[in-house]
C-alpha cells in the first residue's frame, strides 16, 4: 500500500474520531481523536482537539489533546501542541509551541 | 677609590663624605635599560563588569573599579572549600571535592563531585562521574558526559545543553537548544527551552514548555472554541 497516495482532506471539518492504516496527511479540523498505524502529517492550519496516535508524526498544525508516537515525533516551527507528548524520539524546532507532559523513550 | 654601580647618578665619598655627581649623567653615553613589552590581555571583573588590561601571565589581579580580588589561574578542589570563588580560568571539583561556599564563578567548571553553593560557568559546565549541585547553576553550556550523573536540587539555567548521561533536576531552563543523546536519561519537574532533540534511545520525563517569547510570529490556527462551532 505504500505506493498509494496519502489520505488527505482539504478543508474538511470532522466531528468524531479518524482511523488510518496507511501514511496520511491531515488537512482538516478534527474534533476527536486520530489513530494511525503508520506515518502521519498534521498539516498547517489543521486543528485536532483530541489525541493523535501514530507511528511517526510530523506536526505542522495544532493538537490540543496530545500526541502519542510509537516512533518519531517532529514539531516544526509554527506548530502547537498541548497536554501530552509521548514518543520514542523527539525533535522540536525553534518556533514550535509546546506545553505539557513529556514521556520520551523508555 | 670606591666601587659604584654602573649607572650611578651621584654618590658620597665613603672616606671624606664629599658629595659628587657621576660624570656620565649628562653625557650621551648613559646606558638605558630597556624593558621588553609585556604581553597583556583583557580582563572583565566578575562582579562589576569593568574591563582592564592585565599581563598575560598574571595569576591574580584586583578590579580597578570595585577592588574585587580576581583569581586568573585554575583551581582544583579535592576536599571542601568554603567561601566564594571567582576564577577567570578553570575550576575542577574532584570526585571527593565539595564547594561549600555561596557562589563559585569560573570560565569553565568541571564537576565530578559536589557543590553545595551556586555555580556559574561563563563558558561551560561539564559533569563527569557522580555529581550533585544543591543551589543550582547557570552559564553558557551544560555538558553531561556519557555515564555521568547530575542531581540538582534547584534550577539549572544555561544557553544550551548537551546531555549524554543522566540528569535529575527540579527545573531546567535552556535559552536555546537541548540535545539529549541516545544513552541519556533526563528526569525534570519542569523544562523550558527553545528547541529540543531527543535521539532514539534517550529518555525524557517531566513537564515541558517552549519559551513563549521565542515562538515565531505566524498565522495561528483557530482555537478550540472555533473548532466546536465549525463542527456543529
Amino acid at each position: 500500500m505504500e505506493t498509494e497516495e496519502p489520505a488527505s482532506g482539504m478543508g474538511l471539518q470532522i466531528a468524531g474520531s479518524v482511523g488510518l492504516d496507511q501514511d496520511g496527511v491531515i488537512r482538516a479540523v478534527v474534533k476527536g481523536d486520530i489513530r494511525s498505524t503508520s506515518k502521519l502529517v498534521i498539516s498547517r492550519k489543521s486543528v485536532v482537539s483530541g489525541v493523535v496516535q501514530a507511528r511517526d508524526i510530523r506536526l505542522e498544525g495544532r493538537v490540543e489533546g496530545g500526541v502519542e508516537a510509537t516512533g518519531q515525533l517532529w514539531l516544526v516551527a509554527g506548530s502547537v501542541l498541548r497536554t501530552r507528548c509521548v514518543a520514542k524520539a523527539l525533535q522540536i524546532d525553534a518556533g514550535a509551541s509546546f506545553s505539557g507532559e513529556f514521556k520520551v523513550g523508555g | 677609590m670606591q666601587m659604584e654601580s654602573e649607572n650611578f647618578i651621584s654618590t658620597v665619598c665613603r672616606k671624606c663624605s664629599f658629595y659628587f655627581k657621576s660624570p656620565l649623567v649628562s653625557g650621551s653615553s648613559k646606558k638605558k635599560t630597556h624593558r621588553a613589552t609585556i604581553p597583556k590581555r583583557e580582563l572583565t571583573c566578575a562582579d562589576c563588569g569593568a574591563i582592564q588590561m592585565v599581563a598575560e601571565e598574571a595569576q591574580s589581579s584586583s578590579c580597578l573599579e570595585c577592588g574585587r580580588h580576581l583569581e586568573l589561574g585554575h583551581r582544583l578542589i579535592e576536599g571542601e572549600l568554603l567561601g566564594n570563588l571567582s576564577l577567570e580560568g578553570e575550576l575542577e571539583i574532584g570526585p571527593r571535592g565539595n564547594f561549600g561556599g555561596a557562589k563559585a564563578r569560573a570560565a569553565r567548571i568541571l564537576l565530578k563531585g559536589r557543590a553545595s553553593g551556586f555555580l556559574e560557568a561563563a563558558e561551560w559546565l561539564r559533569v563527569e562521574g557522580q555529581a550533585k549541585i544543591r543551589l543550582g547553576a547557570k552559564g553558557r553550556q551544560l555538558l553531561i558526559s556519557e555515564g555521568a550523573v547530575l542531581e540538582a536540587e534547584d534550577s539549572l539555567a544555561f544557553q544550551s545543553a548537551k546531555i549524554e548521561g543522566e540528569l535529575r533536576c527540579e527545573k531546567l531552563m535552556i535559552e536555546g537548544a537541548v540535545w539529549i543523546g541516545p544513552r541519556a536519561r533526563v528526569v525534570v519537574e519542569r523544562v523550558v527551552f527553545r528547541e529540543m532533540t531527543v535521539e532514539i534511545g534517550g529518555q525524557l520525563t517531566g513537564f515541558g514548555e517552549v519559551k513563549a517569547k521565542l515562538v515565531e510570529a505566524r498565522e495561528e490556527p483557530p482555537i478550540a472554541e472555533e473548532i466546536s462551532e465549525t463542527s456543529k
